[in-house]
């Protein structure tokens, strides 16, 4: 981004690149629908275009660029009054494609109920929970995004975790496994993070 | 493991909710076609390198500098009479002061392209008025009459002046930073109005001897009060992303 605010031209592909894969995952869950998805990734996108010559050299990308794709989001939103969706339940991980339809059928029930108190959550915890665990987005990136500091971002997100783990021991009355550390940092590999990049 | 197949499957699905059992969420692919439908968009539309944006921002600085100071000498320039030299330094100075910090705080974006957080605008937004009109008080209450009542002068004429002084920088700052603050717009353009109403304050502190203090609320923090409704409701506008329909642009973040 730096290349490109910079006057390279050719640096924008690179741009596309490392950013229109979870720009597009994102959008593809907000929207559940691909036309759409692809519709304001092309928008951001463009709006990160047009706002190059005011790129702050050393700034962190993917915040901006999430930031300007959530703004578009809800505009479209808005305007075409569409429920916003905040978990797919067509695009969520199906651990259980290879096994009998009755243990489908019990997955799919359970992804509702954690995508049902996924929702239910405070927003700020959701978003928070959303845009490190589904997004993808480090804590720094997250916390720049949302405009509070990384300890915020990692209290909201542990308290989503604590209420979805909620509901898996309710469900199946004793503590699950690997349950102990939802506090650990959740550095995204291979983020596009800093403006060289 | 003798984990009950349905346990171990929301253990499985949560894990991979909360990317605990993966290195990095799954993404998804765009079309192969939405690359080229980009690039050639992006090709189409020319768009500011960071020189020409530092060139154009550096004209629109010029024209926000210029035009208020030709302004203010225009309506006579400093009036220091009544007031002592010393006192006219420490008001004007305490002023420019704050205006320079405010002005450094809301024209600047630090090192976020999403600019300051919106709380610390709102307290910019809040503090500059308050900060202004204590180092306008506090050095006049060590000067005997300074604050004394001055019938004919009620403060409309420093509105006035207010007025006149504020609208081409409040453009200035807002042209030079269009489009750039998708998450909180109004909020920038808040406080970018109460820093340029810092600003005019200064020149107005300058041009005003009066420090009779329904007189500073009328003539001196009115107008800093005005240049921040402004700064929001055109910052909503005009930094906020162009091209979104309007009538709904509430702040983003969240």
């Amino acid at each position: 981004m730096e290349r490109y605010a910079a006057g390279d031209d050719l640096a924008f592909a690179n741009v596309y690149d490392a950013i229109a894969p979870r720009l597009y995952t994102y959008l593809l869950r907000q929207t559940r629908d691909a036309g759409a998805a692809e519709d304001l990734v092309q928008q951001t996108l463009l709006q990160m275009h047009r706002a190059r010559g005011s790129f702050i050299a050393g700034s962190l990308v993917l915040p901006w660029a999430f930031a300007i794709a959530r703004r578009l989001f809800i505009d479209r939103v808005r305007h075409t009054r569409r429920e916003l969706g905040t978990m797919c339940d067509a695009e969520a991980p199906d651990p259980v494609s290879t096994e009998t339809a009755e243990q489908a059928v019990e997955a799919q029930q359970l992804a509702a109920r954690l995508s049902d108190e996924l929702r239910r959550l405070p927003e700020s915890q959701r978003v928070a929970f959303e845009l490190l665990r589904m997004d993808g987005l480090s804590h720094v990136e997250a916390a720049e995004l949302l405009g509070v500091t990384v300890n915020a971002v990692k209290l909201r997100a542990h308290r989503a975790y604590v209420a979805l783990q909620t509901v898996v021991e309710a469900l199946f009355g004793t503590k699950s496994e690997e349950s102990q550390e939802p506090h650990a940092p959740c550095e995204t590999p291979g983020g596009l993070s800093r403006s060289d990049e | 493991m003798n984990e009950p197949p349905a346990r171990s499957r929301a253990n499985a699905l949560l894990h991979t909710m909360t990317g605990h059992s993966e290195p990095s969420p799954p993404l998804s692919c765009p079309p192969a076609d939405l690359r080229r439908r980009v690039l050639a968009a992006v090709e189409g539309e020319p768009s500011r390198t960071r020189r020409q944006q530092q060139v154009r921002n550096a004209a629109l600085t010029l024209f926000g500098g210029v035009v208020p100071l030709v302004l203010f000498f225009w309506k006579g320039g400093l009036r220091q009479d009544p007031r002592p030299d010393v006192l006219v330094l420490e008001t004007a100075g305490g002023a420019a002061c704050a205006a320079f910090v405010a002005g450094v705080l809301a024209f600047s974006r630090g090192r976020s392209m999403l600019g300051r957080r919106r709380a610390s605008l709102l307290v910019l937004t809040v503090a500059a008025p308050v900060a202004l009109l204590l180092l306008k008080i506090g050095p006049s209450a060590q000067f005997p009459g300074m604050m004394a009542s001055w019938a004919e002068r009620r403060g409309f004429r420093c509105l006035w002046l207010g007025v006149l002084l504020a609208p081409a920088p409040l453009l200035a700052v807002l042209l030079s930073r269009r489009g750039t603050s998708p998450a909180h717009p109004t909020a920038a353009g808040a406080a970018m109005g109460a820093a340029v109403g810092a600003c005019v304050w200064v020149l107005v502190d300058l041009w005003c001897p009066v420090a009779y203090i329904p007189h500073l609320f009328i003539g001196h923090v009115l107008p800093v009060v005005l240049t921040t409704v402004v700064g929001a409701f055109f910052g909503t506008r005009i930094l906020d992303l162009p091209g979104l329909r309007r009538g709904n642009a509430r702040e983003s973040r969240g």
